[in-house]
């Protein structure tokens, strides 16, 4: 691909300026004597900073099981054919009361 | 469905249709009461044992979780009303048979083996036909 075909950003300085925010910042790494160690520590919280409250959906776009969100109930999947004559009429009469109780009524009543 | 349209059905698909649970209709918005919740499990728990013999009038339900009834009325050669009825009770070193007359029997063999059958297939049904539960998560059905 000739040269004057290339993307513009391929022409220009793409080189990587890892110090380019201290440059921003007023220092001049040519010419300045380097920041110490307590300014360099600040800038780097001040830009931390900066980037945290610009950013905020960057907090929340991470990719995390949400373990909070309400979760469905687990159900109880039991093969009844393996349950004592004791359980299983346990649970009919279960049935029984919640229909007697009103709490499966209605959808007794559709069915009906 | 009458009578003559369930035998036909029986004839051309070669299977009894499956009886529908006769639910009182003349309180159809009110509750049910118990007396008429073991009537309506009792129609599923006689027909888990193949046709009533004519004449024959039988009951079979889950009283309350530690009694099952057997109840049975017919009438003999001389049309004399005849009525049996079974309690099983369910112990925990076993299941007790009692009859009129004081008798009373842990059930073994065969007797112990259809009875916990009938009991699974009477759960399986009752929960399905007449509470429309899953059987096996108890969860309603759609």
């Amino acid at each position: 691909m000739p040269l004057e075909d290339t993307p513009n950003f391929l022409q220009e300085n793409t080189e990587p300026q890892p110090f380019k925010w201290i440059e921003d910042a007023g220092f001049d790494l040519h010419k300045s004597k380097l920041p110490s160690m307590d300014q360099v520590r600040a800038m780097t919280n001040a830009a931390l900073d900066a980037a945290a409250t610009s950013q905020p959906e960057a907090h929340t776009t991470i990719d995390t099981p949400d373990v909070f969100a309400p979760q469905p109930l687990p159900v109880e999947i039991i093969d009844f054919r393996q349950l004592s004559e004791k359980e299983l009429s346990a649970r009919i009469e279960g049935f029984r009361q919640d229909l007697l109780e009103g709490k499966t009524q209605d959808d007794f009543r559709l069915a009906a | 469905m009458s009578d003559v349209f369930k035998k036909a059905l029986s004839l051309i698909t070669g299977t009894p249709p499956k009886e529908t649970l006769k639910v009182p209709k003349n309180r159809p918005f009110k509750r049910l009461t118990e007396r008429e919740l073991l009537n309506l499990e009792s129609q599923v728990g006689a027909s888990l044992f193949g046709p009533v013999p004519t004449g024959h009038r039988r009951e079979f339900f889950c009283l309350d979780k530690d009694t099952w009834i057997w109840h049975e009325e017919w009438k003999d050669e001389k049309g004399a009303p005849k009525s049996t009825t079974t309690r099983y009770e369910l112990h925990d070193n076993g299941i007790l048979k009692v009859q009129e007359g004081a008798r009373y029997k842990y059930i073994e063999g065969d007797e112990l083996k259809n009875l916990r059958v009938a009991i699974r297939m009477y759960y399986e049904q009752v929960a399905r036909r007449v509470y429309k539960r899953d059987p096996q998560t108890g969860a309603k059905l759609a």
